[in-house]
């Protein structure tokens, strides 16, 4: 690990001040990723913000329209909002499957929407792949049965978080401050693929950080759920993973989002699926119709084929479930 | 007493051993009336492991003590071509940095010396760091300037069956291939063409890593010319020893290793390794103790594991499903060096009744970090294509595959013609199927459950030599104020022995379990050769009730003429000694022990095998799984696992052992494995994140049941050994269970969803072509 100066402000402006000035910051949340990729070498800040004593990044406001969500809260926080929970269930599916309990207690929700990629050729010391700023992704030729099939674009990682499909799914936006301003985007443009960038994750430029998500309160007839598939049934990253929010007038779906999470190197939006479903009348046949339309541009490499199927799978289940109906 | 030339089978490998017969004592039979063994007793060392009082080898700190790293070899085969540590050695706080130029040649088995100019995997040693802080080891180790020229490597399996001589040759002097290993009985074309039924499948079971909880490593403190000490983790502290002292050619007894507590081995810290002889050259230089442990990393990369296997079995029976043809070939990966325990050909020669048995072991060396044994090594391998081939010959026979395996039931051992001492199979398939309600939860057509998620159940069996035998010893010590030491240089790795055999210790002496004491773990004591191959309850067991015996003796003969009687005529019970004939008659065994002038020490040892008998360990289990045919994801719901243990001195840890056992295999069956980037030769599977063990979430419902066989001719306590058993049945029991509840075979290990939804979509297309 490389020596570093270490801040702990206790108020928000302060932080911002902090990243403003000049050298490599990496802000902390609960560190759980930061200090692996530090040891790892990944990360090399000069300097380590850390947000734990910053009390404006941990209010939660269920009440208003939009429901506003610091970063600071830890994933425990979020499952122990009986509110919150109530609003969007969709959180509860996705923030209670990710990693282990001790992680969500310590881990939170910036850290989650900025954690670094899992793909093992970007953790290993062993590889100074694309994306660390080396020459190629060893996954196209190597071991990529947990790469993605969607988007990859010199850089195949799959984007690893559980939450940002869930908060896609329900229009969120990130709330960005820098010392010098602030600025809301919708969460969906907050992440960007290796066409954009191959060596970041999301659209933050140094003295940045995300303070914020705003998720708009749910219309009536809205459900959403998340349903995502591991080897392991807990401290596993997503195999493949499905957020579908429906809003729902009886049987027929007026308005749909659908994200997918394990397949690309970002949450990935899969608007030929809304179509297929806005409109409908929801049925198994309509479900497997999204589901086919989600995966349409789907472009496995040598060992990651099956998850064309196993997304599949989960989207026509996270349908049917969002739609009031019972699946096997 | 007479000395005698005994068989002794340790981890499938027979040797001859000299050993003097021991006492006789009378065996504990099955109607045996005994006070202490066979009770349900917590280990007695529990309170320390959860409280956190128990010191273990990275614990040790001592004063001066540097902390050591290795610099590691980023190529899977590259010859060193340059090594300059001067920026390390300026950084504040780096005391040494060793290596093959600034060291005299220090031979290692393995691979020649400790440090070689050759690196033969990713994560061979270059160079050793050692500092005054283990902060600064990571940096350290990175500033040291290694260059290389990079070899030709080969860490593909396929690659190296394919491979032309010439090439091999450049790879490893020997090259890639072994010489087959061919084991016969009978004729096997023969017993092909009396088979009404063939039946031919391919196994691939992969690499998996012992992943101990504590790493490897030791402190080492050199005090030159006088004395040797490591701190240690080991399950050999009497090998390591013997080890150690003739890599620095100084006698045995200068050399002192130290274990107390162990945080489990498995098979992987049974001998010396590089980081004893290099914490031990470091402390020599620096006149410094050297504290030299591996990261998690490290672990995997560097230590040894469970070698991977392409196995082909095919078998013939009979129409109404006699065995006519056992054949099994099979390549065995061994790493880089050492072809032991890649052999597997034991199963295919006992487990089942067949007169035509053929079987052809091909060792593969690839570029790879080296294999040890690893608990069951090979017969946990083999049962796999073993077992998933009796249930493909089951399907064949449109027989019950439970049926099938009693129909070939071996009564003799095949290979010697001896009858097993004991042998509790049949109870345990019995009792298993009971368990897992086989008669309706089994899927009469695979795969007929309606709807995406399907179950089904399987079954697995095994054997294991269980014997145990010499050399091991022991020594009761009888203190002053009649509180006892039982000392071994055995190992407790965690599972148990300082328990079991303090209860052994009580029961022949009459005295209550509380004031006896184990003492193990230290090579100065009396020798044992291992906590491995399951030997340590059938040869340390009796060792210790001989020592006991011993010292009661002299007990005997103190109070004989306190009491005024023949020492023949007392008896110990609840730590009181009294005339049989006249209990009232009677003295404290702690006021008999207070009259002793010395120590009353006991000596006793493990005698010789029965050498007209085998005795093996049998068992078997039944899984019930879920598979969700859409996600690939497999449940392991319900496994149910008998297993005869001969008799059970402590069944809280005989299940203990069932329990662990079946953990660790239903994570080798579904989720384990190192994974190679085969382009580079890099593991890519270097934390415990991607390699990945089972977790408490997806462990199943254990049924553990002790098929209790008292077995009183492996021993007079009437004890087999228990500790690997439980690992053999549990993978092919799942891979079974897949096939009941799917209709479709998964013969690649891990049973992981991606090999799953590939081996259901192949046989869907399959279907419809
Ligand atoms: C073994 C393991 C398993 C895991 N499994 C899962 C899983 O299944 N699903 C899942 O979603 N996640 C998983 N995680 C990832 C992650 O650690 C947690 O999800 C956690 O929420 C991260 O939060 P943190 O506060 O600890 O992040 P930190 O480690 O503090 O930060 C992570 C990264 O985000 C940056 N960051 C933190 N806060 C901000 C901010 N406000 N603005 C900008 N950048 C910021 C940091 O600089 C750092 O680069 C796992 C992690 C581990 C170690």
């Amino acid at each position: 690990m490389r020596a570093f100066t270490y801040a702990a402000p206790t108020d928000l402006s302060s932080a911002l001040t902090r990243l403003a000035e000049p050298g490599t910051h990496s802000v902390m949340g609960g560190g759980t990723d930061l200090v692996n990729s530090m040891k790892s070498y990944i990360e090399t800040p000069a300097d380590v913000v850390d947000l734990q004593g910053v009390q404006e990044l941990q209010t939660l406001e269920t009440s208003g329209d939009p429901v506003r969500i610091g970063v600071g809260l830890k994933l425990v926080d979020l499952l122990a909002s009986q509110p919150l929970m109530k609003l969007f269930p969709i959180l509860n599916d996705a923030a209670s499957v990710v990693a282990t309990p001790q992680l969500r207690n310590v881990g939170t929700v910036g850290g989650n929407l900025c954690q670094r990629p899992r793909c093992w050729y970007f953790r290993s010391v062993d590889f100074n792949c694309l994306r660390k700023g080396g020459t190629e992704c060893y996954a196209i030729l190597g071991e990529n049965r947990f790469n993605a099939i969607l988007g990859g674009l010199g850089c195949f990682m799959v984007h690893p978080s559980d939450l940002a499909p869930a908060l896609i799914a329900l229009n969120a936006q990130a709330v960005i401050g820098s010392a010098s301003a602030t600025r809301s985007i919708p969460l969906e443009s907050f992440f960007i693929g290796p066409d954009v960038d191959v060596h970041r994750e999301n659209v933050l430029v140094p003295g940045e950080m995300i303070v914020r998500v705003d998720v708009p309160r749910p219309a009536s007839g809205q459900r959403g759920v998340y349903l995502k598939s591991r080897g392991r049934q807990t401290w596993d990253f997503a195999t493949t993973a499905a957020a579908v929010s429906l809003v729902m007038s009886g049987s027929t779906c007026t308005s749909a989002r659908v994200v997918l999470g394990g397949v690309a190197p970002k949450p990935w939006r899969s608007p030929d699926a809304e179509a297929a479903l806005q409109g409908k009348s929801i049925t198994p046949a309509v479900a497997a119709q999204a589901a086919a339309a989600a995966v349409k541009l789907a472009r496995p490499m040598q060992y990651n084929a099956y998850k064309i199927d196993q997304v599949q799978a989960l989207i026509q289940r996270a349908v049917l479930q969002a739609a009031g109906q019972e699946v096997s | 007493m007479p000395w005698v030339k005994t068989q002794v089978t340790t981890e499938g490998i027979t040797t001859e051993v000299l050993v003097e017969t021991e006492v006789s004592l009378p065996a504990w039979g099955p109607d045996a009336k005994l006070d202490i063994v066979g009770q349900r007793i917590p280990k007695v060392d529990a309170r320390y492991r959860v409280t956190g009082a128990a010191q273990y080898m990275f614990d040790k700190q001592l004063p001066g003590m540097l902390w050591a790293k290795a610099v590691r070899s980023p190529y899977p085969h590259a010859r060193i071509t340059g090594i300059d540590a001067s920026a390390a050695l300026k950084m504040p706080g780096v005391v040494d940095v060793i290596h093959i130029q600034n060291t005299a040649p220090i031979a290692y088995a393995p691979n020649g010396h400790v440090f070689n100019q050759e690196m033969s995997f990713v994560g061979d040693i270059a160079a050793v760091v050692a500092a005054e802080d283990p902060r600064i080891l990571p940096d350290a180790v990175r500033a040291v300037n290694v260059t290389y020229e990079q070899l030709p490597f080969v860490t593909d399996l396929q690659q190296a069956i394919a491979m032309d001589p010439a090439t091999a040759k450049q790879i490893f002097p020997q090259g890639v291939l072994a010489p087959t290993a061919v084991a016969d009985r009978g004729d096997i074309n023969a017993g092909f063409a009396a088979a009404d039924v063939t039946v031919e499948a391919t196994y691939l079971t992969q690499v998996v890593h012992h992943t101990t909880m504590e790493p490897h490593g030791c402190v080492a403190h050199w005090i030159d010319g006088y004395e040797l000490h490591v701190w240690d983790t080991t399950q050999s502290a009497y090998g390591t020893q013997q080890a150690l002292a003739k890599t620095f050619q100084i006698p045995d007894s200068q050399v002192f290793i130290w274990m107390d507590f162990m945080g489990g081995g498995f098979g992987s810290k049974t001998n010396l390794w590089r980081y004893h002889v290099l914490a031990s050259l470091l402390s020599k230089r620096t006149g410094k103790p050297v504290h030299y442990v591996n990261d998690r990393r490290e672990e995997l990369l560097d230590t040894p594991h469970r070698p991977m296997h392409q196995q082909t079995w095919r078998l013939g029976a009979t129409k109404d499903g006699q065995l006519t043809a056992i054949e099994m070939k099979s390549y065995d990966v061994a790493g880089a060096f050492n072809g032991m325990f890649t052999n597997i050909s034991a199963v295919a020669l006992q487990l089942y009744k067949c007169p035509n048995v053929h079987t052809a072991d091909k060792t593969v060396f690839l570029n790879l970090h080296q294999l040890s044994a690893m608990r069951g090594p090979a017969n946990t391998e083999a049962m796999v294509g073993m077992e998933a081939t009796m249930d493909l010959l089951a399907s064949k026979l449109n027989m019950d595959p439970v049926q099938l395996r009693k129909l070939n039931y071996a009564t003799l051992d095949q290979t010697t013609n001896h009858p097993y001492s004991t042998k509790g199979l049949m109870d345990a398939y019995n009792y298993v199927t009971q368990a897992i309600g086989w008669q309706t939860n089994r899927k009469t057509t695979p795969g007929s459950d309606p709807g995406p998620k399907k179950r089904g159940v399987g079954i697995g069996s095994q054997i294991w030599a269980a014997a145990g035998g010499p050399p091991s010893n022991a020594e009761v010590a009888i203190q002053a104020d009649g509180s006892i030491t039982v000392r071994s240089s055995v190992a407790d790795l965690g599972e148990g022995p300082k328990t079991i055999l303090s209860m052994v210790v009580a029961e022949e002496l009459g005295v209550p379990l509380e004031v006896v004491n184990a003492d193990f773990g230290h090579s100065d004591y009396p020798w044992d050769l291992g906590t491995f191959g399951s030997r340590v309850t059938p040869s340390m067991a009796p060792a210790v009730r001989q020592a006991a015996y011993q010292a009661k003796q002299e007990i005997f003969t103190i109070a004989a003429s306190e009491l005024g009687v023949d020492p023949s005529q007392l008896e110990c019970k609840k730590g009181v000694v009294f005339v049989t004939s006249d209990p009232t008659k009677s003295i404290p065994f702690a006021q008999v022990a207070a009259l002793s002038s010395h120590t009353i020490i006991g000596n006793g040892w493990r005698g010789p095998n029965n050498p007209n008998y085998t005795t093996e360990s049998f068992g078997a289990q039944a899984a019930e799984v879920e598979v969700d045919t859409e996600t690939g994801v497999v449940t392991l719901l319900n496994l149910a696992a008998a297993h005869d243990c001969g008799r059970a001195i402590n069944p809280m840890l005989v299940e203990s052992q069932i329990h662990g056992g079946v953990d660790m295999a239903a994570g080798y069956g579904r989720f384990e494995e190192q994974v190679v980037d085969q382009r580079t030769g890099i593991p890519v599977t270097t934390n415990l994140f991607d390699y990945k063990i089972e977790t408490a979430v997806d462990e199943p419902v254990i049924d553990a049941h002790i098929v209790e066989n008292v077995d009183t001719i492996a021993n007079n306590t009437g004890a087999k050994g228990m500790a690997e058993p439980p690992t053999m049945p549990t993978a092919p029991s799942i891979m079974n269970a897949v096939y009941n509840a799917t209709g479709v075979w998964v013969r690649d290990m891990p049973l992981s969803p991606e090999r799953v939804l590939r081996a259901l979509k192949a046989a869907q297309s399959q279907q419809s072509a």
